[in-house]
């Protein structure tokens, strides 16, 4: 089923859009729900949760790409779990590493504005850093894959993408000062 | 704002996600597989290229596809020199041309063999050649060198006809239309000269047409046919970004082609770049890469927007609910649409040709309050003046999803749900809903503000 089918059917509130969903993106929002939660039974809730936020969001969203849309979803709907999780104290995972790694990086507090104003401040970030350093920061920030996982995808060391993701978040720390955000 | 980056990561741009996603295929190889390939292939180049020096000649490589339509229509593969390396039929009648024809054929050649099986003539004269490479080097040469062979032939044997020659817009509704019509890249890149542009002029009639027929309406309505499409629209992109650094001296935050479109006398690649302070539409020339048009309008940045909205309906920064993305994350809890004109897409407006920027360009703000209030706020996005204030109703803190989450935890479902809420619906600050699961179906009322169970029960 096309994207454009997908969407058209959910603005006309056809539950086989969800389906479609389902056939196409089923997969990829697994993988990114199970690197987050580590869990299958977490993630097959999330994906449950993930189907059900892209069928209350659209309309009135209407994305132009289906396919990222559904992991952003997806990715949230697993982040707001893991909160709640966590809130419980059930266990660790490699999302809380990253958590705790990025977290160093801002202070606490913070308002409407400086939510919008650090998206904006993020995107120019990653638009500032090298094609490899932007995909190794993205895979270990927004698809939460571990060091190894990494270094295998992109054919590097381990110790290459450690030290490209500390720098990257020296850089991100010096980039967010320069932009007025409290370290 | 603990925790706020890894969640601000989900707004940032899509493309840059996808092209990050693991397991993608890339061109980084490991260095020993590298050295391993490198070595391989030096010893299978020299033994092909001994081989085919015994043999006196080396094959070339296919460069470009290129689309030959008359109404006959064929595929050629052609190497970076012009060869033509292969040709398919992409139709009946280009089948019967074919039939029994010879192994190698130039332009020339293949021309003749149209001709001679009565397509191309006196009444349908016209050829249309369509040069589909990613290169834009290698598309001039190419352009260049089979357009002086069609010209070639056509002088000789039919004077009065025409050669047309084009690049294939690399464009999805180019493919789409293809797709849909049975007609080859080339005939759909022309034909989108012509769209709308009279009444009736629409891609299913059009489509039906042989090219012959598409020139004329094409000279019918000054619509130029010598054009050349020698620029990829990423190119178009980077000329239009360049074009707002340096005539409005603003930094460039993303560009967008909007289509292949034929504007001032011009095919043109219309592209929008929005910038810090400006949103900006740019005809960038299809061939020579040369801005045709610009129109540009102040559009201050999204947090004095957002101050502006806020002041302008008379709260303060402190009365809009905190935004605590890991205990109150909404899809649109506050955002700026950047802009909405006149209730028009910002695109539909910005394309017409008499669009007058220098009018009002407005921007909404949906602002939602502490006290539960949700606010639409109209400013002109260049003074940053208000608009219009409306109030239109209450937001709550919870939405569907929560509401099921809330509902089946108190009901003891730990996996699987939820299903599709039967019914949900939130009014008068409660939320009324009804979910099945498992085959048990569940009532249950939620304070819509607190997130509180006020009832709840099993009920079939």
């Amino acid at each position: 089923m096309e994207d454009r089918e997908i969407i058209s059917m959910l603005n006309e509130r056809d539950e086989r859009a969800i389906v479609g969903i389902q056939e196409k993106y089923r997969s990829y929002c697994r993988f990114i729900a199970k690197s987050i939660l580590d869990n299958d039974e977490d993630a097959e809730e999330c994906l449950n949760n993930t189907y059900l936020a892209v069928w209350n969001s659209i309309p009135p969203n209407a994305p132009r790409d289906l396919r990222s849309y559904v992991g952003a979803v997806c990715r949230k709907t697993a982040l707001k779990q893991l909160e709640r999780r966590l809130a419980k104290k059930r266990g660790e995972g490699r999302a809380i590493i990253a958590f705790e790694e990025l977290d160093g990086v801002l202070g606490e507090g913070g308002d409407a504005a400086d939510e919008i104003a650090l998206r904006d401040a993020l995107q120019k970030f990653l638009r500032s850093l090298s094609k490899r350093s932007r995909i190794v920061f993205i895979q270990k920030y927004w698809y939460f894959r571990t060091i190894g996982e990494i270094a295998k995808d992109l054919a590097m060391s381990e110790e290459s993408v450690k030290a490209s993701l500390f720098r990257s978040r020296e850089k991100l720390k010096n980039h967010l000062k320069k932009e007025g955000f409290e370290i | 704002m603990k925790n706020s980056l890894v969640f601000a990561l989900n707004d940032v741009d899509p493309a840059m996600i996808r092209s990050a996603e693991p397991g993608k295929k890339r061109l980084r190889v490991p260095r020993e597989v590298k050295f391993a390939a490198a070595f391989v292939l030096v010893a299978v180049i020299s033994l092909l290229a001994a081989g085919f020096a015994a043999r006196g000649a080396i094959a070339d490589a296919v460069a470009a596809r290129v689309y030959l339509d008359v109404n006959p229509s064929f595929t050629l593969e052609v190497s970076d020199n012009g060869r033509i390396l292969s040709v398919a039929a992409s139709n009946e009648d280009a089948k019967n041309v074919l039939a029994g024809g010879e192994d190698e054929y130039t332009v020339g050649s293949l021309l003749g063999k149209i001709m001679k099986n009565g397509y191309l003539s006196e009444e349908r004269d016209t050829m249309l050649l369509s040069v589909e490479c990613e290169d834009d080097a290698v598309s001039r040469e190419l352009i260049g060198k089979l357009g002086d062979d069609a010209s070639a032939f056509l002088t000789e044997n039919l004077p009065e006809g025409h050669a047309i020659t084009q690049r294939v817009i690399s464009d999805a509704r180019v493919g789409e239309i293809a797709g849909k019509y049975g007609i080859s890249k080339g005939a759909a890149s022309f034909l989108i000269r012509l769209v709308g542009l009279k009444e009736g002029y629409t891609e299913d009639a059009l489509a039906s047409y042989d090219v012959t027929t598409l020139r004329r309406l094409c000279e019918e309505n000054g619509v130029s046919t010598d054009r050349r499409i020698a620029l990829s629209s990423p190119d178009a992109a980077i000329i239009a970004e360049t074009a707002m650094r340096e005539t409005l001296y603003d930094e460039p935050e993303s560009a967008t082609v909007y289509g292949y479109a034929e504007h001032g006398g011009a095919g043109v690649w219309r592209t929008e770049v929005r910038g810090s302070k400006y949103v900006a539409v740019y005809d960038v020339d299809a061939d020579t890469g040369e801005v045709i048009s610009e129109k540009h309008a102040l559009c201050h940045d999204r947090i004095t927007l957002l101050d502006a909205a806020i002041s302008g309906a008379g709260y303060t920064a402190d009365d809009i609910a905190h935004y605590d993305v890991i205990k109150d994350e909404k899809w649109n809890w506050l955002y700026v649409t950047i802009p909405s004109s006149h209730g028009e897409d910002l695109r539909e407006f910005l394309s017409r040709d008499d669009a007058d920027l220098d009018a009002l360009l407005v921007c909404r703000v949906n602002l939602h309050t502490k006290d539960g209030a949700f606010l639409n706020v109209d400013l002109d996005c260049s003074t940053l003046g208000i608009l219009s204030v409306k109030k239109s109703g209450y937001t709550y803190s919870i939405d569907t999803l929560d509401a099921v989450m809330i509902a089946s935890e108190d009901a003891g479902l730990s996996v699987g749900v939820p299903d599709f809420p039967d019914s949900c619906e939130m009014a008068d600050g409660i939320c009324d809903l009804t979910f099945t699961c498992d085959g048990d179906t569940y009532h249950y009322v939620i304070d819509a503000f607190t997130g509180g169970v006020i009832s709840g029960e099993k009920i079939g």
